[in-house]
């Protein structure tokens, strides 16, 4: 490791802070500085340099792209767990997916968990839709995406510290999961079911790469936005929606004041929020498909 | 700015006073000041009745800025009395505080109201002014008529204390027949002024449901006689009793330095197994109340409660009650470590993972036993926590299997192996560190140290790297041989730490190895070996130096400059100066990051050289400019500042901003049309700050 690092000035934390904004729509705040210089600081003294100026110099350079990866992946490490917010993917199983098979017979749902960090989510829709009956590849297809080649890794390995079990009752554990090095390995079962990409929402080159999709479930992501970037990412949601797909946010996120183009669906236990099946206006920017719908 | 105002204006004013819009009453508060100044007072003292917060708050701003003190403190004081408008009432109070000491002659005098609501508003008013001129006054309302009155003096006296309150407010406590409300005013007073009352006092003062928790309070501070009072109350009937005494108890213990605290603890630890305080305690830990949690840890831990070590390690995972919890149950020591041990195959890895933590600051066998065991656990999480801690506890004889460990590692890239290996490479340096001071030596540090190089020629890239950094950390020169061997080992990471650890053993002599690793196929290594060659001796390293400042990789080029600006820093031989600043000017117009290296060296090498750096100030990159900008505030000429002042104007934030700070640093009061003119045009917000700091600065 390399030589200590000064803290960051006003300015240069504002400066690191505007680059990873407008590169992936990564917001941080006063509040998160202290973690946010921590991060920063391991990585220029990894890439043995001795400044933040430098280091912001480096990321605006050649290999910038290639070091803003990194530096996502170094400040990109969410802790979640399986099952998370149980009610609402109970309510994706057990109420819009069969209204959803209603209406489109013959093709599998898209499913995209945006923003899956290790993994925990789009492992626990295959995991509920199988219980629920459900055959994965047949009746629905789950794709996961994240910014973090590091989380994504760790996805597609499929194991798991305890800490990712805290709402997982041990029938679903030992059916799913089995004792390996490091913790707990997912079945090949389930882990064949998800398709992993590496994708910055930011990225409309990439976003073009996915296909329609009839569920989004984009759960404690957007609290990492600020309210232009919770904007764009929602008109690509809109964008990637099938009429009448749904959008699920995490039960402290939701649409006001960002967009009024979803309308709001209570089911049975949960709000949800869906893409109208007729046009509606698009009160929002960003995404191509958004504002065809506008036009 | 006075307004001339006609009769249309005045019923302008007037009318949009009545409007149902509470916006356009608002602004008509705000023109209300142009009235004449009789009918200005009335009028903004009605509105402090007003139904929106909005007005009112408009309306004591204005009526309080007014010059005529006299008639508008009369108007307020007398709003004090309107009992159909308690809105109008409290802006009254409010727009009174926010005056502040200057009104408090005229509050003491409207003291001798008829009205009794009159007085007590007065009181709190007084209270929130919070003048120390009006404890006499607040003394004499402890005698007022009314209770209301004397509860709100004594209050008072309690938020602003003073000689004669705590006098006047003991004996307002302990009077007989006195109001309860004003005596558990009075206590709660004495509490906030950290005052007390006799023991004997206080006594029968427990047998009043409302005064009692009061009561229990202030026997926390008050004298020796109180200390069996709160024992006994320890057992009572009422949970709230309980708590209270605890924490008196608590506080005395905390307080007593005249030997009372250690018999006290012993009464504690005597009685308390057969109190349902515990059980209290017990419940408060596991529940969400942070303050209730801190008693129950402290008061847990003096009564050496068994059963509330494993519930004190798992409410100290929250961050605010570690410290607490992991110091509580160090004071307990080996009965921690025996209850952990009997829980030990019921715990979960969380709660593995938190008995580490503790176990890395006792000292007992059974807990070194458990933590050798948790090195070899599945869970990473405890494997860590137990490396950490054997490092801080120094278990020599977990050497093995922490060299195992190291061996088993996935590769470096992976999250887990690397805070892992950190973990490992922490314990191994830790494990030969000296002794630290005040603690006994270690005498298993060398051979530590011995058994590490011993290993090295079988050792995998992982053992070799922490060895590498264990060598270097440990600085013992007879290890330069094994470090040297390491220079040539086929992974660049232990070529690199090697070079940090030979640096640090042999730095001064720019020895032939440190020279070689100029060439290595590593930048990480060249770079490592440029820091080196810094703090070298004679003329031959700045030769390698200048020759490393020529390398293909502008990190080494940067890492180069650096180096020579840091020999350059005091250096006293005028051949090798001019030479070194020859390379640094040179490095202005490299690659930005060798530009930026220059720059930072030349800032810090000072002097005219340092002028050399407004070279750069044509160049595109920001964190070029702001960085020469900066080392031209502190060692620039009038000429250089006077260079600074077309950077107002420049595209990027952060260097407008860097520009600006710098001009007003320097008190450059040349530049201050040109930030005038700013003013008007910026809009970036952090700018603008900067801006009105350096007006201020040169204005001032």
């Amino acid at each position: 490791m390399g030589p200590e690092v000064a803290a960051a000035s006003d300015a240069e934390f504002r400066m690191l802070t505007d680059l990873l904004r407008r590169h992936c729509g990564l917001h941080f705040g006063p509040e998160s500085r202290t973690l946010f210089e921590r991060r920063v600081q391991r990585r220029v003294r990894e890439l043995e340099l001795t400044s933040i100026a430098a280091y912001h110099l480096l990321l605006r350079g050649a290999q910038g792209d290639r070091e803003l990866a990194r530096l996502v992946d170094e400040l990109t490490i969410n802790e979640t767990y399986f099952l998370r917010e149980r009610g609402q993917l109970r309510a994706l199983v057990e109420e819009i997916l069969p209204e959803l098979r209603g209406r489109h017979v013959g093709r599998p749902l898209a499913i995209w968990s945006a923003g899956c960090s290790s993994g925990e989510e789009p492992y626990s829709v295959v995991l509920l839709a199988q219980e629920a009956g459900l055959v994965p590849g047949r009746d629905f297809r789950v794709y996961a995406s994240d910014v973090s080649q590091r989380m994504l890794r760790r996805a597609r390995e499929g194991v798991y510290r305890e800490a990712s079990f805290r709402e997982t009752e041990p029938r679903l554990r030992e059916r799913h999961f089995r004792a390996c090095e490091g913790g707990l390995r997912i079945s090949d079962e389930l882990r064949q079911h998800v398709d992993f990409i590496h994708l910055n929402l930011f990225d409309e080159s990439k976003l073009a790469l996915l296909g329609a999709m009839d569920v989004i479930l984009c759960r404690n992501v957007l609290i990492y936005f600020d309210a232009e970037g919770k904007r764009r990412t929602i008109a690509t949601f809109f964008g990637r929606l099938r009429p009448g797909g749904y959008l699920l946010l995490g039960h402290a996120e939701s649409l006001i004041s960002l967009s009024s183009a979803f309308e709001l669906r209570h089911l049975e236990r949960e709000l949800v929020y869906r893409r109208p099946l007729g046009p509606r206006l698009w009160a929002g920017a960003g995404d191509a498909e958004a504002r065809e719908v506008l036009a | 700015m006075k307004l001339e105002f006609d009769e249309r204006d005045r019923q302008s004013v007037l009318d949009d006073l009545a409007s149902p819009d509470a916006e356009v009453r608002r602004l008509a508060v705000e023109r209300a000041v142009a009235l004449p100044g009789d009918e200005a007072i009335a009028v903004l003292v009605e509105r402090l009745g007003d139904p929106s917060w909005r007005v009112r708050k408009a309306a004591i701003e204005r009526l309080v800025s007014l010059p005529a003190r006299d008639a508008w403190v009369r108007h307020l004081v007398a709003a004090l009395g309107d009992g159909e408008n308690p809105g109008r009432r409290n802006a009254a109070v409010e727009a009174l505080v926010s005056c502040g000491r200057r009104v408090v002659p005229e509050l003491v005098a409207a003291l001798a109201s008829d009205d009794a609501d009159v007085r007590k508003l007065l009181v709190d008013t007084l209270a929130g002014i919070g003048e120390r001129s009006c404890e006499p006054a607040l003394v004499a309302g402890l005698s007022d008529p009314d209770p209301n009155v004397r509860a709100a003096a004594a209050e008072a006296l309690g938020a602003l204390g003073g000689p004669a309150a705590e006098r006047a407010l003991g004996e307002r406590a302990a009077r007989d027949g006195e109001d309860r409300l004003v005596r558990l005013a009075a206590l709660r007073a004495l509490a906030a002024l950290d005052a007390s009352l006799p023991a004997r006092e206080l006594a029968p003062l427990l047998e009043d449901a409302i005064l009692r928790p009061a009561a229990l309070d202030l026997l926390g501070r008050s004298d020796g006689a109180a200390a069996p009072l709160l024992l006994k109350w320890l057992g009572s009937e009422s949970r709230a009793s309980r708590m209270a005494a605890m924490r008196s108890l608590l506080l005395r213990i905390a307080r007593d330095d005249d030997g009372g605290a250690a018999a006290l603890v012993e009464a504690i630890r005597t009685e308390a197994p057969a109190l349902p305080a515990v059980d209290d305690a017990l419940a408060a830990l596991a529940g969400s109340d942070l303050a209730a949690q801190l008693l129950a840890m402290h008061f847990l831990g003096i009564a050496r409660e068994p059963r509330a070590v494993v519930p004190i390690l798992r409410a100290a995972r929250d961050e605010a009650l570690r410290e607490v919890g992991l110091s509580t149950l160090q004071e307990l020591g080996a009965l921690a470590e025996a209850e952990l041990g009997a829980a030990w195959p019921g715990l979960d890895v969380a709660a593995r993972c938190d008995a580490c933590r503790l176990f890395a600051r006792t000292g007992g066998a059974a807990s070194a036993r458990h933590l050798l065991a948790a090195l070899g656990d599945a869970a990473p999480e405890l494997r860590i926590e137990a490396e950490r801690a054997v490092g801080r506890r120094r278990l020599a004889g977990a050497l093995p299997t922490l060299l195992q460990r190291l061996a088993s590692l996935a590769p470096a890239d992976d999250a887990d192996s690397e805070e892992e290996a950190g973990a490992i490479t922490e314990a191994l340096c830790a494990l030969t560190e000296p002794p630290r001071p005040g603690e006994a030596a270690h005498p298993e540090g060398d051979g530590v140290l011995d058994a590490l190089v011993a290993r090295l020629p079988d050792a995998c890239e992982a053992v070799r790297l922490a060895v590498a950094e264990v060598l270097g950390r440990a600085g013992r020169p007879a290890d330069a041989p094994a470090v040297g061997r390491l220079m040539k080992d086929p992974s660049a990471r232990v070529r690199r730490a090697a070079v940090v650890a030979l640096a640090r053993l042999d730095g001064a002599s720019a020895s032939e190895p440190l020279r070689l690793a100029l060439a290595d196929e590593s930048a990480a290594v060249r770079i490592a070996a440029a820091s080196a060659l810094a703090a070298a001796e004679g003329d031959a390293a700045l030769g390698d130096l200048e020759r490393l400042a020529d390398d293909r990789d502008p990190r080494v080029r940067a890492a180069a400059t650096r180096a020579i600006g840091r020999r350059l820093v005091g250096c006293e031989d005028p051949l090798g100066r001019v030479r070194g600043l020859a390379r640094l000017d040179a490095a202005l117009g490299d690659d930005g990051l060798v530009a930026l290296a220059a720059v930072e060296a030349l800032r810090e090498i000072g002097g005219p050289a340092a002028r050399g750096v407004g070279r750069v100030l044509g160049r595109p990159e920001p964190e070029l400019l702001k960085e020469a900008v900066a080392c031209l505030a502190v060692h620039g000429d009038a000429a250089d500042l006077a260079a600074l002042v077309p950077l107002l104007g420049h595209a990027e934030w952060a260097v407008r901003a860097q520009a600006i700070a710098a001009l007003a640093e320097r008190r450059v009061v040349g530049a201050l049309p040109a930030i005038l003119r700013r003013v008007d045009l910026e809009a970036d917000l952090f700018v603008r700050a900067e801006l009105l700091r350096a007006l201020e600065r040169l204005e001032g």
